[in-house]
């Protein structure tokens, strides 16, 4: 209603501005206009050379010269009245209706603004102010209006009945109107203005910063070092951003608050698929497999020539790069069932050639030296999810990609084959629903597996001390924060080995020490950080001497973060066991199975990082 | 710094508004010149040096245009103005682009030279060049004082993220304004929009976008076609609600002090052609091609093949402007074949429903250009929204991202039309004599920034989630 009134109340002033004779001047182009959309833009003219007249009128400034001087405002109506001026000395209009209505989306657009310009410091009353305060809606509006059905009519027509209802209204009405609307915005301006300073205020809590975050177990960007070099580029500035907000000290809960929010963008349904647009190679049949394996090991020097000129240039990859590389493997492609994740692993030719090539180059080196164990750990979903459901979403059958894993290896190679084992205790715990490993449970059925190849008897694990951790939320739930997965949270159980639980560590900053055990109970740790207790994590380097064995038996475990639930099971064989994670491990590998004596080297990976291309260029890289 | 950051708001914003608001009115300008070099210094400041010295090219040639007694020495200065400025627009956006198609066909320079973009150049070179050609043309004055311009120019407002604000709209507000208590209000609910606008929706749909059409991944040629048309869904949302809300957040700030800059975006996807969506769409950029190129060409007031000139001219450097690729150039041609066409065979013949939906086929199709600037990947999507890719119809995957995202995309496209605006102004209208109506439409206008911005930090707080799953420490 404002609006219109003010739209009547400028059109009056247009009136009185004594523009009439002018407007008549304007008919006759718009009659020479032809189509519709020319028709149109003739229309929008009415009130465009109003608003212009109202700024003459206003200014009372007649002469072009002294509009010019007048400075930038009053340059349009310059450039607007030479226009006009034209127009009616009979030239058409030189624009194309493209900019022509240009022309009037801006000026409509702008109109009210100036009027607002002009306005201000005038020290006018509220009622002013409160029909200024709807201008924004009302340009809108207008140029709708216009737009609209009716733009064969004149604009003042359509104004008509509104201006008479404005003559009605209660005045006293407006103003009381436009005073309360003044103090409850000046609340919002206020309001809004004690959150920002607040959250200022937060910010400037220097102490209260984190450096790290439990939830989303990582280092926080700390604050960068100045250099000159940095402050020219403008990277310290940018680092300093990035510090600023990640260490924020309210951030965990805001970010908590916002996956409250992010929640209400959509519907959660019961089965879902996270990424996942990968396309899985095609396994090669088994036959041709086999034929693969014999012709591997008949042209030896050939395959072994190949990967050695492959080995010139292979370098460990910068771990920081292996890290996201595994990140993203892992946590690409999850199925999502209720309360259970499954990561899909895409089967690639190329990458379990590399893998394979790796485990073969090992094998050969340390021939005569030492055993080359191999085990492949399955994804739950290679165990738990039916054929046919791996198959729809796109995946690789994960029990028949082991298979061809396993033969690319050369007979020197000892495939340790889990999964029948794992097939068989299917309904035990033996995969975490809301983590992407395996379970201390799903470990130990590859443990059987493994002494099985060896010939040894697997320890028998009622006759070890078993602990229960408790609840355990893990990456899936890390990665989705799925309520039904915080609702049933897994658990950690763990076996304590019977030789000894004792180990020494060395950690990634070189420090050794002799305070860790091989099994670490942590029950009492966060609810998303107890898989930790399983040898520490992964580590450069870790070593278990067990006293009950005197056989100078040494074992080196080359694994991935599966190694950490398998690896505790073979404390009770050896007198010596070394674990090393690949993306840690130091030194060479052949040079460290010399040195230490080593008798059985095992490679213990994941499915997803065997075939993803960044493990096995790190095991060659260190042979 | 973009607006949409911790630092931006909670450091430099909050002691800004702060200082800006305590000193006294002689000190308010000095003030905001010393803010905006500091933000525009932050995106590193030996671009500063550019961005001054391109205003001090500008200062210089409006005085020679303003004080000289010929008009080929005004002449002189307009070109002298336009080489330098275009000239250094093209060595630092534009040389890497050249020399790599030179090298393509020459095989000459072996190298080509790395050169990082400045902030902001392609904003504040055409805003210092409207400003020497409106003194040309007469319509302004040349800014005698130099750190005025330079306030012009460097105003944090738009000068990064534009709009393109013509001098004239601010040569007086720049000597003298004054906001009212309400325009403060005004400004800080805009600024909060936008705000909301990029944090809440925009960045909402580029997650989605960036996860089913992925730029420079392998996962792209994989997949479905349902999820090639549900990704660049979201990139039309995403690219219009982002830029939008940049626009809104300048024009907010502005307004919050006293500056009114011109309207941006008049709800494009609401345009009834193809012509009309460029009226609503990055108004400040069509305008100034517009008053700077078409019309000194000659407008359409010559003929036919003259006009489709013109027109082929403004569309090619509209294309251009957007980035240093064949594929923008291809999106302003893209553009140009469709403007054509309307003005020459449709002309205004088709019915309004479908015109509107034309134009939305026409400007979604344009996204797609607009995105890929590698061919591969563009014929990968194009081939795949029409059924020749490798992904198949559908899979569960992007069902999932349709479903978790349904309310999103629903709140998105409501945020594109003006039905927020049309259903505040109907409320108001219901305040007439209805204390309860009027009570509650004060509340709402009282809690609609503070509730804005609160969730904005939380959103923005969100988007820095970045869970680690192998122990780090």
């Amino acid at each position: 209603m404002a609006n219109s009134q003010q739209k009547s109340e400028r059109s009056s002033k247009g009136r009185r501005a004594g523009s009439r004779p002018r407007r008549s001047q304007e008919e006759p182009s718009r009659n020479i206009k032809g189509s519709g959309e020319k028709r149109r833009a003739a229309s929008q003219k009415g009130p465009r050379t109003q608003t212009t007249r109202e700024e003459e009128g206003r200014t009372k400034e007649s002469s072009r010269e002294v509009e010019r001087r007048a400075g930038g405002r009053d340059g349009k109506s310059v450039r607007e009245s030479r226009r006009r001026d034209e127009r009616a000395r009979g030239k058409r209009h030189p624009s194309s209706s493209v900019t022509s209505a240009h022309n009037d989306q801006n000026r409509d657009k702008t109109t009210p603004k100036r009027t607002q310009g002009k306005r201000i410091g005038g020290g006018e009353s509220r009622q002013k102010d409160a029909r200024r305060s709807s201008s924004s809606t009302r340009s809108k509006v207008t140029v709708a209006e216009r737009r609209g059905k009716g733009t064969n009519k004149p604009a003042r027509q359509r104004n008509k009945p509104a201006r008479q209802s404005d003559r009605n209204l209660n005045k006293v009405d407006q103003r009381n109107r436009a005073s309360k609307l003044s103090s409850y915005r000046r609340v919002g301006v206020i309001t809004t203005g004690v959150v920002l300073v607040a959250a200022s205020v937060v910010g400037l809590l220097f102490f209260a910063r984190p450096t790290t975050s439990e939830v989303e177990k990582r280092t926080l960007t700390p604050m960068p070092a100045f250099s000159w070099n940095s402050f020219w580029s403008g990277s310290y500035f940018s680092d300093l951003a990035l510090w600023y907000s990640d260490t924020y000290p309210l951030r965990e809960q805001l970010v908590s608050a916002d996956q409250a929010i992010s929640a209400l963008h959509g519907i959660k349904s019961e089965t879902q698929m996270i990424g996942g647009t990968k396309q899985a190679d095609e396994l090669p049949p088994a036959e041709s497999s086999s034929d693969a394996k014999d012709g591997a090991s008949d042209s030896e020097d050939n395959a072994s020539s190949s990967t050695k000129r492959e080995r010139e240039k292979v370098e460990v990859p910068a771990q920081e790069v292996m890290a996201e590389a595994i990140q993203n493997q892992v946590l690409d492609g999850l199925y999502v069932k209720g309360d259970s994740a499954y990561s899909i692993y895409y089967f690639s030719q190329e990458a379990v050639q590399e893998y394979a090539d790796a485990m073969n180059e090992a094998a050969k080196k340390l021939k005569g030296v030492a055993e080359v164990y191999s085990v492949i750990a399955p994804n739950s979903s290679g165990i738990l999810l039916s054929e046919k459901e791996v198959k729809d979403l796109g995946g690789t059958n994960q029990v028949d990609a082991i298979k061809y894993f396993y033969s690319l290896y050369s007979d020197d190679v000892h495939p340790v084959d889990s999964v029948p084992k794992l097939q068989e205790h299917d309904d035990e715990y033996i995969f975490y629903r809301t983590d992407h490993h395996w379970t201390s449970l799903g470990a130990y059925y590859a443990y059987q597996a493994f002494c099985e190849e060896k010939g040894v008897e697997a320890e028998d694990r009622d006759d070890m001390k078993h602990v229960n951790m408790g609840d355990f939320l893990g990456s899936y739930y890390a990665q989705l924060k799925s309520a039904e997965m915080q609702a049933n949270p897994d658990y950690v159980e763990a076996w304590i080995p019977n030789g000894t639980n004792k180990m020494r560590l060395w950690d990634q900053d070189g420090t050794v020490s002799d305070d860790y055990n091989v099994i670490t109970d942590t029950s009492k740790w966060d609810i998303t950080g107890k898989t930790m207790g399983f040898m520490m994590g992964d580590q450069p380097l870790q070593k278990v001497e067990n006293p009950k064995v005197t056989d100078g038996s040494t074992c080196l475990v080359i694994k991935d973060s599966f190694g950490d639930f398998f690896a505790p099971w073979l404390v009770d064989h050896y007198q010596t066991l070394y674990v090393g994670d690949f993306r840690y491990f130091e030194s060479n590998i052949v040079d460290f199975v010399k040195e230490n004596k080593v008798t059985d080297v095992v490679f213990c990976n994941n499915v997803t990082l065997a075939g993803g291309g960044v493990v096995g260029p790190a095991i060659l890289g260190r042979l | 710094m973009v607006f949409s950051s911790f630092v931006f708001l909670l450091v430099f914003l909050t002691l800004h508004l702060i200082i800006y608001a305590l000193v006294p009115q002689r000190a308010k300008n000095p003030v905001l010149l010393a803010s905006s070099l500091i933000f525009y210094a932050w995106g590193g400041p030996r671009f500063l040096v550019l961005l001054m010295g391109e205003t001090a090219a500008s200062w210089f040639f409006a005085l020679v245009i303003e004080h000289a007694d010929s008009q080929g020495k005004r002449r002189a200065a307009l070109v002298g103005e336009c080489v330098v400025l275009l000239g250094l627009l093209g060595v630092f956006k534009y040389a890497g682009f050249v020399l790599g198609m030179v090298q393509g066909a020459f095989g000459v320079p072996a190298e080509i030279p790395n050169i990082v973009l400045p902030i902001g150049i392609s904003f504040y070179t055409f805003q210092l060049i409207s400003y020497v050609c409106d003194v040309y043309r007469g319509e302004v004055h040349a800014q005698p004082t130099y750190w005025k311009l330079l306030l012009y120019s460097s105003l944090f407002h738009q000068c990064i993220a534009g709009p393109i604000v013509r001098y004239k709209t601010v040569a007086n507000e720049i000597e003298h304004r004054k906001p009212t208590r309400n325009e403060v209000y005004l400004g800080v609910r805009r600024f909060c929009v936008g705000l909301a606008k990029k944090t809440l929706l925009a960045n909402a749909c580029a997650a989605a976008a960036d996860k089913l059409v992925p730029i420079g991944s392998d996962a792209l040629a994989n997949q479905a076609l349902t999820g090639y048309w549900l990704g660049m869904l979201f990139y039309m949302l995403q690219i219009y609600l982002d830029f939008s809300a940049y626009s809104d957040m300048a024009i907010g700030l502005g307004r919050m002090i006293g500056f009114h800059y011109l309207e941006n975006f008049d709800h494009p996807y609401e345009a009834s052609s193809v012509q009309d969506f460029w009226r609503r769409w990055h108004i400040s950029l069509s305008s100034f091609f517009r008053d700077y190129v078409y019309i000194p060409l000659g407008g359409s007031r010559c003929s036919t093949p003259c006009y489709i000139r013109n027109m082929a001219i403004v569309w090619f450097l509209t294309g251009l402007w957007h980035g240093a690729s064949w594929n923008y150039i291809l999106w302003g041609l893209y553009f140009l074949v469709f403007l054509l066409l309307e003005r020459f065979v449709i002309r205004g013949h088709l019915p309004r429903v479908l015109g509107h939906v034309g134009a939305l086929i026409v400007v979604y199709f344009g996204w797609v250009l607009f995105r890929f600037e590698n061919f591969g990947e563009l014929a990968t999507v194009i081939k795949g929204m029409f059924g020749a890719g490798a992904g198949g119809v559908g899979s569960l995957s992007v069902l999932t991202v349709f479903t978790q995202n349904i309310f999103l995309i629903a709140l998105s496209v409501v945020a594109c039309t003006s039905l927020g605006s049309f259903l505040r102004k109907r409320l108001y209208a219901m305040t007439r004599g209805n204390d309860l109506a009027l009570n509650a439409f004060g509340v709402l206008e009282a809690v609609t920034p503070v509730v804005l911005l609160a969730l904005s930090l939380i959103a923005l707080a969100g988007a820095s989630y970045n869970p680690f799953i192998y122990f780090q420490f």
